[in-house]
């Protein structure tokens, strides 16, 4: 099965490819690339989901392994293909079903949490963990390079800030990022 | 053979780490039991880490060990809570029981620290006053407390000097500060610490305040502003509320009371001990200790005359429910929570809402308590109304997005990196009253993994709190075109969740025996020696956060358990 991007070319800690492929394209579609600005694939969302799943407990791989199964499944039906391998259009229209449940009956679970359709849950599974590993610390896997904290101008792991950086309408881009990483070795400096 | 302690605590937060102070200080040997672990400063030096205390909430218990229930009515079977449940985790710990581990609900905290005002304490009367003796619902159980402001007003003032708050005072002794809260009760004296620097956009909201004709100051906060006993002056890093603090500049019983209980040698703490039952003689009207069980699962039992329960309004319940001390059918009644007006505004200028503690705000006071003007919505009590410029982080930040706009896709991505750093939030937050309607009692199916059963909270929003939320985000609207925000929405309301780490009454304090659970010194009235503790006591919720009036009560019960021993 060939990887379709860069990013499924390493070996997985808990996903397998296929797994990884599908939710790469989920999450890409969420924070979709080509703009110029980093999103979920250059911040390397699916490696903090991948890191994620295996860390976590049995019901969120569950929700992942039935759930890339079931798209998969829902778009080979309709289309022929596997969701990552659609165009990103047909792609959106396939998440925008599922994001208003539309899913077909037969892709429900009845004692799914909080009776949304697996797919659903899913969906906003995906959509949790896309944001958390755009705006995670780095130490998790995701926010490659604090590439997502640098999108959106927080600075991120600050020990504080100074009054004349707390004026109204001071860039925040001026301050250098700086992540756990860097605090780590600061206070290590500082104890040399 | 039976361990006996002199005296046992359960639960190591604002309330019970102030009792466990006093006691070792006054020379009693404490034990204290908290089902939470340990934590240690060393742990917090590198907290700036939203994953782990936001979207993992790891202070706080999670539902899959401590199970909690809910369900709108009697008629319908509660399920463990839908806003929390599931794969996709609580990714809000703020809807769910307070952080545990000595320190409990101190640790998470945003530190507002508010008196309640001399009305608070006569809810009942000045509404009944105002709007007639039919104006509250048929099934209201809402009553005047007990105590009123003159009596708490020596403990507010040891909260705030002994255990450190910032803030500008607006009424010391009758003489009005405008800088501080025109409307708040007379004071002995000012605060020990001036107020916090604020965030950057809450200049743009107290100005347009002002323009309004409000009477905004600064919020009175838990947290220092200049180095003060042990707490050290903040640093502005912007992870507070839900966060720790790595310089210690939050007030947390972790580091004020039950570090200097831990000073007098007379403390012994056993974390990650979960009290399961608390034992009487036969008589059932004295206490005799109480049953635990360690982190392993063995049950430990440990004999005791003098016994605090201090572990937040729902456990407490749960606990006096499962050790079958109900007599009068009392316990678990007159739940109240807050309903929160959460707005967000995008602003024309850089906001910066990282920065600095969630307090390092103003707030508007005019609308609250029986200040609430005459309306059309037919809200017959206010709420205190708050700038929130600060301690907003991006994975929080995208969790609450405009209704209607799409939350994927190049759109949001756009949005959200353009705005992000342009965010603001005003806040209230509404009452609930006490009602026959609302309650907590022990689940009849769900029970944790030591086969105790959870919780099962009973709970709607009323029509009250619906319109004052109504009220409210039209005051909020109003403060947003003033301050020339490009953007203004509100959370769904009716709010999904029906925790807001502010519940309170479930063990209400009185006079009457046959009415309440506790007197107005937390002892239990079925039950000599069982001191049960916190916002449960609470025979009205305030518009204000609750935090600093239970401080406030654990003080007074302190001085009644040491008159008595």
């Amino acid at each position: 099965m060939p990887a379709t991007n860069e990013a499924t070319k390493v070996s997985w800690l808990f996903l397998t490819e296929t797994e990884a492929e599908t939710v790469d394209a989920v999450s890409a579609r969420i924070f979709p690339s080509g703009d110029g600005k980093p999103g979920a694939r250059e911040t390397r969302v699916i490696t903090y989901i991948d890191k994620t799943t295996a860390d976590e407990d049995e019901a969120l791989r569950r929700c992942y392994r039935d759930g890339v199964e079931a798209l998969n499944a829902l778009t080979s039906e309709q289309y022929g293909q596997r969701f990552a391998e659609l165009p990103e259009e047909r792609q959106d229209e396939v998440l925008e079903r599922i994001e208003a449940s539309t899913a077909p009956e037969s892709t429900r679970t009845p004692e799914g949490p909080e009776d949304e359709g697996l797919l659903a849950t899913f969906f906003a599974l995906v959509w949790e963990h896309t944001i958390q590993g755009m705006f995670c610390d780095p130490q998790y896997g995701g926010n490659h390079e604090a590439l997502g904290w640098q999108l959106v101008g927080f600075p991120g792991a600050q020990w504080g800030y100074n009054a004349e950086q707390m004026r109204a309408g001071f860039d925040s881009k001026t301050i250098p990022i700086k992540t756990l990483e860097d605090l780590r070795r600061e206070l290590k400096r500082a104890d040399d | 053979m039976t361990e006996t302690a002199e005296a046992i605590v359960v639960g190591l937060g604002a309330s019970g780490g102030i009792i466990a102070e006093q006691l070792t200080k006054a020379g009693i040997r404490v034990l204290a039991l908290d089902k939470g672990p340990v934590h240690t400063t060393e742990e917090f030096t590198f907290k700036q880490d939203e994953v782990k205390y936001y979207s993992r909430g790891s202070l706080v218990p999670q539902l899959a060990t401590d199970p909690v229930t809910w369900r709108p009515d009697d008629k319908s079977t509660a399920r463990l809570l839908p806003w929390a449940a599931g794969v996709r985790g609580n990714s809000e710990p703020l809807h769910l029981p307070p952080s545990i581990g000595p320190g409990g609900g101190t640790l998470h905290w945003g530190g507002a620290a508010w008196r309640h005002r001399d009305a608070d304490f006569r809810m009942k009367t000045l509404i009944e006053e105002r709007f007639g003796p039919d104006a509250l619902d048929a099934d209201s159980t809402m009553v005047d407390w007990p105590i009123g402001y003159d009596d708490l007003e020596p403990y507010y003032d040891r909260v705030e000097w002994e255990l450190g708050v910032s803030g500008q005072a607006g009424n010391v002794k009758g003489a009005p500060n405008p800088e501080g809260n025109p409307y708040e009760s007379p004071r002995e004296r000012g605060f020990p610490m001036p107020p916090l620097r604020t965030a950057p956009a809450d200049d743009r909201f107290k100005a347009a305040c002002q323009r309004l004709g409000y009477r905004p100051f600064q919020q009175p906060a838990a947290v220092a502003s200049t180095d003060y006993k042990s707490l050290k002056g903040c640093e502005y890093c912007g992870f507070c509320h839900g966060f720790l603090c790595h310089v210690n500049a939050k007030q947390s019983s972790r580091i004020t009371s039950v570090e200097a209980a831990l000073q007098t040698g007379n403390l012994e703490i056993r974390s990650n001990s979960r009290a399961f039952r608390l034992d009487r003689d036969p008589s059932g009207r004295r206490i005799t200790g109480v049953s635990y069980f360690d982190a392993d699962g063995n049950v430990h039992q440990v004999r005791s005359n003098l016994v605090v329960v201090a572990c937040y309004a729902l456990e407490n319940s749960r606990l006096l429910l499962a050790s079958g001390i109900n007599a009068n059918g009392q316990v678990g009644r007159n739940f109240m929570t807050h309903s929160f007006g959460w707005c967000s505004l995008v602003l024309p200028e850089f906001s910066n809402p990282f920065m600095a503690p969630l307090v390092a705000a103003s707030v508007v006071d005019d609308l609250n308590c029986d200040g609430v003007p005459d309306n059309d919505e037919g809200v017959l009590w206010g709420s205190v109304l708050t700038s929130i410029p600060g301690d907003l982080q991006p994975i929080e930040a995208a969790h609450n997005l405009p209704p209607g706009m799409r939350r994927w896709g190049q759109g949001f991505k756009d949005w959200f990196s353009e705005n992000y750093r342009r965010l603001m939030g005003i806040h209230n937050q509404v009452p609930s009253f006490p009602s026959k309607k609302y309650y907590c009692d022990l689940d009849p199916v769900v029970k944790d993994k030591f086969g105790q059963p959870a919780l099962r909270i009973t709970h709607d929003w009323s029509a009250h709190d619906l319109a004052a939320l109504k009220y409210f985000e039209k005051v909020k609207r109003s403060i947003a075109e003033e301050m020339g925000a490009t953007q203004f929405w509100s959370e769904p309301t009716p709010p999904a969740y029906h925790l807001s780490t502010h519940e309170v009454g479930t063990h209400r304090m009185g006079e009457n025996p046959s009415d309440s659970v506790v007197d107005i010194y937390g002892e239990s009235h079925e039950c000599e020696g069982l001191y049960v503790v916190g916002g449960g006591q609470f025979p009205t919720l305030s518009g204000y956060n609750p935090t600093q009036t239970l401080q406030a009560l654990a003080y007074l019960s302190a001085d009644r358990i040491l008159d008595k021993v």
